[in-house]
C-alpha cells in the first residue's frame, strides 16, 4: 500500500514536470509565434528562392530586386492586375513585375473582367470551338491557319460548344488517266487542290463516277468518338450504321442531304453494339476495338467496371463523381480519417485527397452523380453564444455538445458560459465543429510552429477545464458535506449578469464531483461531466481518448485525462482505479486533452490542477 | 613393303585433308572478319555522313534528341530546365506556376508568360548544342571536298499547335563545283506542349481567382486530357495534365487558398 503511495506520489511528481515542461515548450511556441508575428514584413519583387511578389522577412528578400517595407498590394511593382500575353493573346491576373514586356507581356492595373480585350467569347475555328479571350482568337486561327470567328455574345463554354458547326464538307474529284479519283473534305481544302467540289457528296457516290465505292470496313478518327466506314480510297463516309452497309444512299450523300440522317441507336452512346456506330463521350462511348457486324470499330466502353477495387462495388459512369466516405462519417473522424473525391473518366478511376486536416471534405449528390470537395466551416463554431446561430448550416458546420463548455468561454468570475436555447433558456453545452477537424497529429511540432498564433495544441486546450469544489458540513460531524459555490463567483455573477442569487448559485456550484460524504477517502467523478468532457475534447479535433482510423489505440487513456487531488478514481468512467489520496477539505479535478493518436505531447493542460490545489476550506 | 608404302601414303593423304580444312577454315573466318569490319565501317560511315543535298537532315538528326529530351525535362519541371522556386515530387524538382506563403489566401501568378518562358528556356538549353551541329555539319562538307562558309543566326523555338518548332537563321554556304546557298534550318517535333500549356494557364488562372481547379471540368470538355491533381501536406497541389494519345505531359505546381491543420 504504501509502495502504491510512493508509485502515486512519484507519479504526481513526474506528472507535475511534464506538465511543467509541457507549459513551457506551449510558452516558447507562443512566444516565438508572437515574436514572428510581430516580424517586419516586407513586399519582396523577388525572394532569395525565386518567388515573384510576397510578403516576407527582410533576410528572404532577394535585395537585387526592389522591395518595400509594405504589403505588396501597396506597391506599384506587385499589386495584381492584368497581363496580356500579346503572342498568345491569354490573359492572366498577374503583378506588373512578372509580366515582362520584352517577353510579350502587357500590364493593365485592373482586373480582367475591365480589360475590353481580355472579355470571353465564343471563338468558332473551323470545326472546333473555344470559349477564350478575342485576342487569343485571333492567335488560335493563326496558329492553326484558319480564319477565326470571334462571338463576344456567347458568354460560358457550353454555349460555345454547341456552336460548333463543320465547315459544309462534299467530295473533291480529279480527273486522272487511271480514272477519277476523289477526297473528301472542305470546299477550301478541295480548291486548294485544283479538284472540282461536290458540296454534300461522300466519293463513293454513284453519280461522281469516281473510282470510289462502298466497303464494309471503318475506322476511328482522331479527335472524334464516332466509328466510320471507309470507302475504298480510304476517305471517311458516313458514321457506322450496320442496316445501311449496302445502302446507295447513305454511301453518297452526307447527313442532312437527300434525307439522309445518322441513325443514333440506343441514345446511350450505343457502348459495344455491333451495329450502331453512333458514340458518345458524356454518354461513356468512344470509337475503339471490337468485333462489329463489319469492321473491327465499335462503340467501346468508357465507364468505370464495378470490379476496380476504388469504384466502391458500382459501375461508374463516364465522367460520374463520388466520395470515399459518406459525409456524416466525419462526424465522428478520428486522426487519419481523409475525404477522398474519386471520378471515372475514360474508364480509369482518378482520387484526389480533399485535405490533410479535414479542413475540406467530399460532398456527394447520389441524384446528379456530382460530388466535390466543400469546406468544413468549422473554424467558428466555438465563438457562437446561441443553439440557432451554431446550428445554422448555411453560415457554419457546427453542433451542439452538450453537458460540457469550451474553456475559452468560460467567464472571468469562473461560471461556464453557456448557449442560449431557442426558448432562450441557458443550457450548458458547447458549440463543437460537427466534422471533426484534423490536426498534424503525427507532427505536433510543426503544427505548433507552423500555424501561428493558435495551434492544435490550444484547440485541444479550449476543451480543458478546471473544477475547483468548495464544499462545506453545515453541523460538523452531522451533515452531508455539500458543494459549495464559492462566493467570490456569486458576486461576481449577480455584478455581470444580473441574475438572482438561485441562478448564481446555481450557475457557481460546480457539478464535476459528487458524494462528497466520504470525506476521507476521495470524492466521486461525476460520471456524466467527465464524459462530456471526453465528448467535447474529440468533437473539437484530433484530442482527447481516441483510437485512429485503423482502429490503432492513442497514447491517451482516461486516466492521462484527468488529474486533481482528493478523487475517488475508480469512480471515473474507463478508468483504470487512480488510487484515491487523502481528502482535504477542498477538491478540484482538472479535464485536459492532447493529441490522441501519435503524440505522447499529451499532458500540457494537467499542470492546471496545481493551480488549484489546496483551496481554502468551509467548515 | 607396299602395305606399309600404302598406309603411308594414306597416311599424309589424310594429314594433307586436315590442312586443307585448317586453311579453307582460316579463310572463312578472315572472309566474315573482313565483311564485318568492311559492314561496321559502312554504318559507320553512313552515321557520320552528310547528304549533301539536305544538310537540314544532318542538324535534325543531330539536335533532335537533345530538343526531345529538353522538353521532356522542361515539362516534367514546370516549364523551367533549373527550377527556382519548386516542390520536389517523385525526385523532380517542379516549379511553382502560382504561390502564396500565406493560409486562406489566392496565390500569386508567377509565370504569366508561360509560352514565351518555356520556349525561352528550350532554346537556351540547345544553343550550344546548335553551334556544335553546324561546326559537325562545317566538318562533314570539307572531309567531302566543300568550301564552307556558315553565317551563325538566331535560334527561334515556338510552341505551335500539335508541334514543336525550332528555326535555326543560319546561313549555310557551300561550294565545289557550283555553290549552294541554305538560310534557314527548321526542325520539328511532334508534341502537344501547345495544348497542354494552354491549360495549364487555365488551372494557374483558377488557382489565382478560385483556389483550386477541379479537373473533371477539364477531362469533360476535353477527352484527350487527363488532369490529375496531387495535394501535398504542405498545401502544394502538383498538376500533371497528359494528353491520353501521345503521352505528353506537363506539370507544374501550385500553392493557394490553403487551411492549416487547426486554426
Amino acid at each position: 500500500m504504501k509502495k502504491r503511495d510512493d508509485f502515486t506520489k512519484r507519479k504526481n511528481i513526474g506528472m507535475k514536470y511534464v506538465l511543467l515542461l509541457g507549459a513551457l515548450l506551449l510558452a516558447t511556441v507562443l512566444l516565438s509565434n508572437l515574436v514572428r508575428g510581430q516580424e517586419t514584413l516586407y513586399c519582396a519583387e523577388k525572394t532569395i528562392s525565386g518567388v515573384k511578389c510576397i510578403n516576407v522577412p527582410l533576410d528572404e528578400v532577394n535585395t537585387n530586386f526592389r522591395y518595400d517595407r509594405t504589403s505588396c498590394e501597396s506597391t506599384t511593382y506587385c499589386s495584381t492586375g492584368t497581363c496580356v500575353n500579346t503572342a498568345t493573346g491569354e490573359c492572366l491576373p498577374s503583378s506588373q513585375s512578372a509580366c515582362d514586356p520584352s517577353q510579350g507581356g502587357y500590364f493593365y492595373d485592373k482586373s480582367k473582367d475591365d480589360v475590353p480585350q481580355c472579355q470571353q467569347g465564343c471563338c468558332i475555328l473551323g470545326d472546333q470551338t473555344n470559349f477564350v479571350e478575342r485576342n487569343r482568337c485571333d492567335t488560335l486561327g493563326k496558329d492553326l491557319g484558319v480564319t477565326p470567328a470571334f462571338r463576344s455574345d456567347v458568354k460560358d463554354e457550353i454555349t460555345c460548344l454547341s456552336l460548333s458547326s463543320p465547315d459544309a464538307k462534299g467530295a473533291c474529284t480529279f480527273d486522272k488517266e487511271e480514272g477519277r479519283t476523289c477526297n473528301f473534305g472542305t470546299r477550301s481544302e478541295c480548291q486548294d487542290a485544283s479538284g472540282e467540289f461536290h458540296e454534300g457528296f461522300l466519293c463513293s457516290a454513284p453519280e461522281l463516277g469516281t473510282i470510289c465505292a462502298k466497303t464494309q470496313r471503318t475506322t476511328c478518327v482522331l479527335g472524334k468518338n464516332e466509328v466510320y466506314f471507309v470507302d475504298s480510297c480510304g476517305n471517311l463516309a458516313n458514321v457506322y450504321d450496320a442496316n445501311k452497309v449496302d445502302d446507295v444512299a447513305y454511301w453518297s450523300y452526307v447527313p442532312g442531304v437527300q434525307g439522309v440522317e445518322v441513325n443514333e441507336g440506343d441514345n446511350k452512346g450505343n457502348i459495344g453494339s455491333k451495329i450502331y456506330g453512333s458514340c458518345d463521350y458524356l454518354s461513356g462511348s468512344t470509337c475503339g476495338s471490337g468485333d462489329a457486324k463489319y469492321g473491327n470499330y465499335i462503340c467501346s466502353d468508357l465507364r468505370c467496371p464495378a470490379s476496380d477495387p476504388l469504384s466502391g462495388g458500382k459501375l461508374r459512369q463516364q465522367g460520374e463523381e463520388w466520395c470515399s466516405e459518406p459525409l456524416k462519417n466525419f462526424e465522428t473522424a478520428k486522426p487519419g480519417d481523409e475525404s477522398y473525391l474519386l471520378s471515372c473518366f475514360n474508364g480509369e478511376i482518378q482520387y484526389e485527397l480533399c485535405d490533410y486536416s479535414r479542413n475540406k471534405l467530399c460532398l456527394e449528390d447520389e441524384e446528379t452523380g456530382h460530388a466535390g470537395c466543400v469546406v468544413n466551416r468549422w473554424l467558428d463554431c466555438t465563438e457562437q453564444t446561441t443553439t440557432k446561430d451554431c446550428l445554422n448550416s448555411d453560415e457554419r458546420d457546427c453542433k451542439v455538445v452538450g453537458g460540457s463548455s469550451v474553456a475559452f468561454l468560460r467567464t472571468q468570475y469562473g461560471t461556464e458560459k453557456k448557449l442560449t436555447d431557442s426558448t432562450g433558456e441557458k443550457i450548458t453545452a458547447a458549440c463543437v465543429p460537427r466534422y471533426t477537424p484534423g490536426f498534424k497529429f503525427w507532427d505536433p511540432e510543426n503544427t505548433l510552429l507552423d500555424t501561428g498564433e493558435e495551434t492544435p495544441m490550444s484547440i485541444c486546450e479550449f476543451s480543458s477545464v478546471v473544477c475547483r469544489v468548495p464544499y462545506t458540513q453545515s453541523v460538523i460531524g452531522i451533515t452531508d458535506w455539500r458543494v459549495t459555490p464559492d462566493d467570490a463567483c456569486v458576486q461576481t455573477c449577480q455584478s455581470v449578469e444580473g441574475w438572482s442569487d438561485d441562478e448564481c448559485y446555481k450557475a457557481c456550484t460546480p457539478v464535476c464531483l459528487e458524494q462528497l460524504d466520504h470525506k476521507n477517502s476521495g470524492a466521486d467523478i461525476n460520471k456524466s461531466w467527465a464524459e462530456s468532457y471526453q465528448n467535447l475534447c474529440v468533437s473539437l479535433g484530433d484530442c482527447g481518448v481516441s483510437s485512429n482510423y485503423l482502429g490503432k489505440s492513442g497514447y491517451n487513456a482516461w486516466n492521462d485525462l484527468f488529474s486533481g487531488e482528493q478523487i475517488h478514481w475508480d469512480t471515473l468512467p474507463n478508468g483504470d482505479g487512480r488510487t484515491a489520496v487523502q481528502k482535504t477539505s477542498t477538491t478540484s479535478s482538472s479535464s485536459s486533452t492532447g493529441g490522441s493518436s501519435s503524440s505522447d505531447s499529451t499532458t500540457s493542460g494537467d499542470g492546471e490542477a496545481s493551480i488549484y490545489d489546496e483551496q481554502s476550506n468551509a467548515n | 613393303m607396299n602395305e606399309d608404302g600404302e598406309k603411308k601414303r594414306l597416311n599424309w593423304n589424310s594429314r594433307g585433308q586436315i590442312t586443307i580444312f585448317i586453311i579453307i577454315a582460316i579463310v572463312i573466318v578472315g572472309v566474315a572478319v573482313l565483311i564485318y569490319f568492311l559492314s561496321s565501317n559502312t554504318i559507320t560511315s553512313t552515321n557520320s555522313g552528310l547528304d549533301t543535298n539536305n544538310p537540314n537532315g544532318f542538324v535534325q538528326t543531330c539536335l533532335q534528341d537533345e530538343i526531345q529530351n529538353t522538353i521532356d525535362t522542361v515539362s516534367s519541371q514546370g516549364g523551367s530546365m533549373n527550377p527556382e522556386h519548386y516542390f520536389t515530387y517523385n525526385d523532380i524538382p517542379i516549379e511553382y506556376l502560382c504561390y502564396t506563403n500565406e493560409n486562406y489566401k489566392t496565390c500569386s501568378v508567377q509565370q504569366p508568360l508561360l509560352k514565351q518562358h518555356i520556349e525561352l528556356e528550350i532554346k537556351a538549353e540547345i544553343n550550344d548544342e546548335v553551334a556544335s551541329c553546324f561546326d559537325a555539319l562545317r566538318k562533314s562538307y570539307e572531309n567531302k571536298g566543300y568550301t564552307v562558309q556558315i553565317q551563325t543566326g538566331t535560334t527561334k523555338v515556338e510552341l505551335l499547335p500539335k508541334r514543336v518548332a525550332t528555326t535555326m537563321s543560319y546561313t549555310l554556304t557551300v561550294t565545289k563545283s557550283n555553290t549552294e546557298r541554305y538560310d534557314s534550318f527548321n526542325i520539328v517535333l511532334n508534341n502537344n506542349l501547345y495544348e497542354l500549356v494552354s491549360i495549364a494557364n487555365s488551372i494557374v488562372e483558377w488557382e489565382a481567382t478560385v483556389g483550386d481547379a477541379d479537373p473533371s471540368l477539364y477531362m469533360s470538355l476535353y477527352p484527350d486530357l487527363r488532369v490529375q491533381k496531387n495535394l501535398r501536406d504542405d498545401g502544394t497541389r502538383i498538376y500533371v495534365l497528359t494528353d491520353r494519345n501521345t503521352e505528353d505531359k506537363f506539370q507544374f505546381a501550385s500553392r493557394s487558398v490553403v487551411f492549416p491543420p487547426g486554426y
